[in-house]
């Protein structure tokens, strides 16, 4: 475990891709990655979840990282969808994206809090920005992203 | 040191459930020494215990406890109530303690200077010869050093019953030691045969359950791709592997279950203390403790139970002056009785009170606008009774320090649904009350129905199912009231609930029928409208996600064989999300028309030999089933079939029966034994209102008009008692 962690002051971010944008998020939260899964969609729930999985005996809920963070209208579909499956609680949760980048190590002094003008939506699901030479990452809190209170 | 500790605890605790009961037999029985020589055994390890451990407040009250005690053994003081309450006080004064030091690992700091004088006072008050014994017993700090000593030695030769501190009283006490003596060797005796069972941490049990809950749900999955190959070799170690799955699932579920008596082990205590505090007579009687059921569900209905044995005992019970004037006995009674039906567990509790005053209830609706007066004028006694289950209801008059602060029955019943039990209740005034729970054995593992709704597969548990109605698309079964579908069954009318409407699917088309789910939540029916029905599936009850766990409808989600995930449909949630709050029973009193008419009885209709059409009473029947002619196999030149593992006789009413390939089995089922009964077609179900003829050996019971048609009731019982003993629990969930 802890050749994962660099040394102190860093972090490892796996980097993913939703709607051309970068985020991060550290790698020890993740579980697995997968691709599309057999899905059973739950009638009458949040229009981000997609539905529920079976990984291995276990059972995990699929949230659509794009309808949460858009509030539940998807401009765009993206079928080849990834899933990048988290636990939580001892409960597993599947963020999907569209695509999963590289695993790269950040200092994490430099990640910076995400600007106020960000739309509150992405603001409720980030925690912090990191300036790459070419591209920002935004850091995902993945918590925030399974436990929801706006309706 | 934190081991000993924990074992201290778990030991104390232990204990003192047992004394609880113990000393309220012992109020009852003064007189019993076998009884005061266990608590004072008790309390003895208690005090020697904690010298050792340090933990002076629990010491000194043991101590002191144990002096009182220790002059009841001697008969040198009187058991009273009071004293009895005030051993009571200790006790509650040691768990509390004992709680405090599980939650902390300290002995929290407290002043017990109050009950210990109290103590004090109960052992010099009635004292007879105090000189010699209160110097020992009021100098405890300089003896426990030596007691701890010697107390530590005692518990290793089997507790002797001590006596160094009564030295004065030498003759008594060794008196008292004899005739204590035998029961020690019964205790160690006792002793010695309990290490055949042995303390096992739940979490070592829980984590065991879900692993076998993971192996049923892989053992499913392969069963599934089973069925889809034709590879003997594998398929042979699959039914193995098939076979002791099933067998290490009993197993692991039997290390579970716990009689239902723990859970009631407490009621004694409280029925006395609230009689006590009521100034009411009441006995508790228990019937079925040992019926077990799973720990989880046994922790779940813990306090709801208790909650319903106090409601008895307080409101349910007069003052003994009440009902000497209604000519009962002073003494009230409260009746608990647990026994096993089909895969769930009734727990009854009755009392022989007052029962619910309508006028009361009428009182309390109006003063609450629950109803208005126009509507209360049409409602039946028992639909007003249902009002106790409404949330904010009380109608005790006055709020007493045990029941009647308006959190009640609503809560009861919502705890019970939540497990997926059911509630019922049966009140006449002034001569009682009887609730009737219904509750799964097991949460963990449940047969469930599956249902499919605009292509998506949803579970149902097996206990809400009453019955299944196939219905054709083209003709016009389904009526509707206002856009509110509704179904004729046997001349009632159910609501029905379309799922496919409700989850905002689109409706399956072309489908030729449909199929309604006929659900019972406690007493109310109503029916679920689905596209298909498949088999009934042993499934794993999973918990939901946190942000699924708001949807109602849903009680938690599972994989199935073929490794999708489904979700468990929640009847009680489905009810509320149409917007039905609080279930009124509808269909009962329907039933009550036809009183005057004789009893009535549910027959399932069927045509056996020469096209005549005859009857089984419908409580008999476990199962339909079809089976082909060629399954029947002969054992001792009787006709017999495989079923559910076991050889099961088939028999024939008629012998010219009609010649044909398969055959509809009727599967019959009493006291445990099952037999089949072949017949020719199944007709109806249909209900009968007269007395039936049930003392008849033959096999046919007596014949009735059914429909301006003669038919002959089956003796069920004859033909199922010729059957085998199939514990369907085991084998079919």
């Amino acid at each position: 475990m802890a050749d994962k962690i660099a040394a102190n002051g860093h972090i490892q971010v796996l980097t993913l891709y939703l709607d051309n944008q970068k985020f991060g998020v550290p790698i020890l939260t993740i579980q697995d990655i997968l691709q599309t899964h057999a899905l059973t969609s739950v009638p009458l729930s949040e229009p981000y979840i997609e539905g529920v999985m079976n990984l291995r005996g276990r059972i995990v809920t699929a949230i659509n990282l794009r309808k949460r963070i858009r509030n539940g209208q998807s401009a765009t579909e993206n079928q080849e969808s990834m899933n990048i499956v988290i636990e939580s609680d001892h409960e597993l949760y599947s963020i999907m994206v569209d695509q999963v980048g590289e695993v790269v190590t950040l200092n994490t002094n430099k990640i910076e809090d995400p600007p106020l003008t960000l739309d509150a939506s992405w603001r409720s699901v980030i925690n912090g920005v990191y300036q790459e030479e070419k591209e920002i990452i935004l850091m995902l809190d993945t918590d925030k992203i399974i436990h929801t209170d706006h309706v | 040191m934190d081991e000993i500790i924990a074992e201290f605890i778990a030991e104390t605790n232990e204990n003192l459930e047992e004394l609880d009961n113990d000393l309220v037999t012992l109020e009852q029985n003064p007189n019993d020494e076998e009884l005061i020589a266990r608590i004072f055994r008790v309390l003895h390890t208690i005090k020697g215990t904690c010298g050792f451990l340090g933990l002076s407040r629990l010491e000194s009250i043991a101590h002191k406890g144990e002096d009182v005690l220790g002059l009841f053994r001697d008969k040198k003081l009187e058991v009273k109530p009071a004293y009895v309450t005030l051993i009571f006080e200790s006790f509650d004064k040691i768990k509390e303690i004992v709680s405090a030091i599980e939650t902390t690992g300290e002995e929290p700091s407290g002043d017990d200077t109050a009950l210990l004088a109290k103590l004090q006072a109960a052992y010099n008050g009635e004292d007879i010869g105090g000189d010699e014994t209160s110097p020992s017993a009021e100098t405890p700090p300089t003896e426990t050093s030596s007691d701890e000593f010697e107390i530590f030695h005692e518990e290793e030769e089997e507790k002797e019953p001590e006596s160094e501190e009564l030295e004065a009283e030498e003759p008594q006490d060794k008196a008292a030691e004899n005739a204590a003596n035998p029961k020690e060797q019964q205790a160690a005796a006792a002793k010695s045969t309990s290490t055949g069972s042995l303390r096992v941490a739940v979490d070592v049990l829980e984590n065991l359950m879900t692993i076998v809950s993971e192996l049923v749900l892989t053992r499913n999955q392969l069963l599934q791709i089973a069925r889809q190959s034709n590879n003997d070799e594998y398929l042979s170690s699959l039914q193995r592997l098939n076979l002791v799955v099933s067998e290490l699932q009993e197993g692991v579920m039997k290390t579970r279950m716990q009689p239902v008596g723990n859970a009631w082990a407490k009621l004694p205590r409280i029925i006395r203390d609230l009689s006590h505090e009521l100034g009411k007579k009441v006995d508790l009687e228990m019937h079925g403790q040992d019926t077990e059921l799973d720990r989880q569900v046994l922790d779940l209905i813990k306090d709801p139970l208790t909650h319903m044995v106090r409601n008895s005992a307080d409101h349910g019970i007069e003052l003994p002056e009440e009902r000497i004037a209604k000519g009962k006995n002073p003494t009230g009674k409260v009746v608990l009785n647990a026994y096993h039906q089909g895969g769930h567990i009734n727990i009854e509790i009755s009392d022989d009170g007052k029962g619910l005053s309508t006028e009361k209830i009428k009182k309390k609706i109006l003063e609450k606008e629950l109803a208005t007066p126009d509507e209360l004028e049409e409602m039946t006694t028992k639909q007003i009774q249902q009002f106790i289950f409404n949330a904010s209801f009380s109608t005790a008059e006055k709020v007493t320090s045990v029941s009647g602060r308006g959190v009640g029955m609503d809560v009861v019943r919502s705890n019970i649904e939540k497990i997926g039990g059911s509630i019922e209740m049966r009140s006449e005034e002034d001569v009682g009350t009887t609730f009737t729970i219904r509750i799964p054995l097991t949460l963990a593992i449940m047969s469930s129905l599956i249902i499919e709704v605009s292509g998506q597969r949803f579970a149902i548990p097996q206990l809400a199912v009453s019955e299944l109605v196939r219905i054709g698309m083209q003709t016009n079964d389904i009526e509707n009231i206002n856009g509110t579908p509704v179904l004729r069954l046997r001349e009632q009318l159910l609501p029905l609930v379309c799922l496919s409407d409700l989850f905002g699917l689109e409706e399956a088309e072309d489908k030729k029928s449909k199929y309604i789910v006929v659900t019972k939540v406690g007493s109310y029916m109503f029916g679920l409208i689905v596209d298909d029905v498949y088999e009934f599936e042993e499934i794993v009850v999973k918990p939901l996600a946190k942000n699924l766990k708001n949807i109602a409808v849903f009680s938690g989600n599972t994989i199935l064989g073929d490794g999708n995930v489904i979700m468990i449909l929640d009847p009680v949630g489905i009810l509320k999300t149409v917007g039905i709050q609080d279930v009124v029973e509808s269909h009962e009193e329907e039933q009550t028309q036809h009183t005057d008419q004789g009893p009535e009885t549910l027959l399932l209709l069927f045509r056996a030999g020469n096209n005549t059409m005859k009857a089984v009473p419908l409580d008999m029947v476990s199962r339909l089933e079809e089976i082909t002619i060629d399954k029947i196999e002969y054992a001792k030149g009787n006709q017999v079939i495989q079923y559910l593992d076991h050889l099961m006789p088939v028999f024939n009413i008629d012998t010219n029966a009609v010649e044909s390939k398969t055959r509809p089995l009727i599967i019959l089922k009493h006291e445990g034994k099952n037999a089949g009964l072949m017949v020719d077609q199944i007709l109806d179900v249909t209900k009968y209102y007269g007395e039936i003829d049930n003392d008849s050996h033959g096999n046919v019971l007596g014949s009735i008009i059914i429909n301006e048609n003669a038919a002959d009731v089956i003796n069920g019982t004859s033909f199922a008692n010729q059957g085998t003993l199939i514990n369907e629990e085991t084998v079919n969930g």
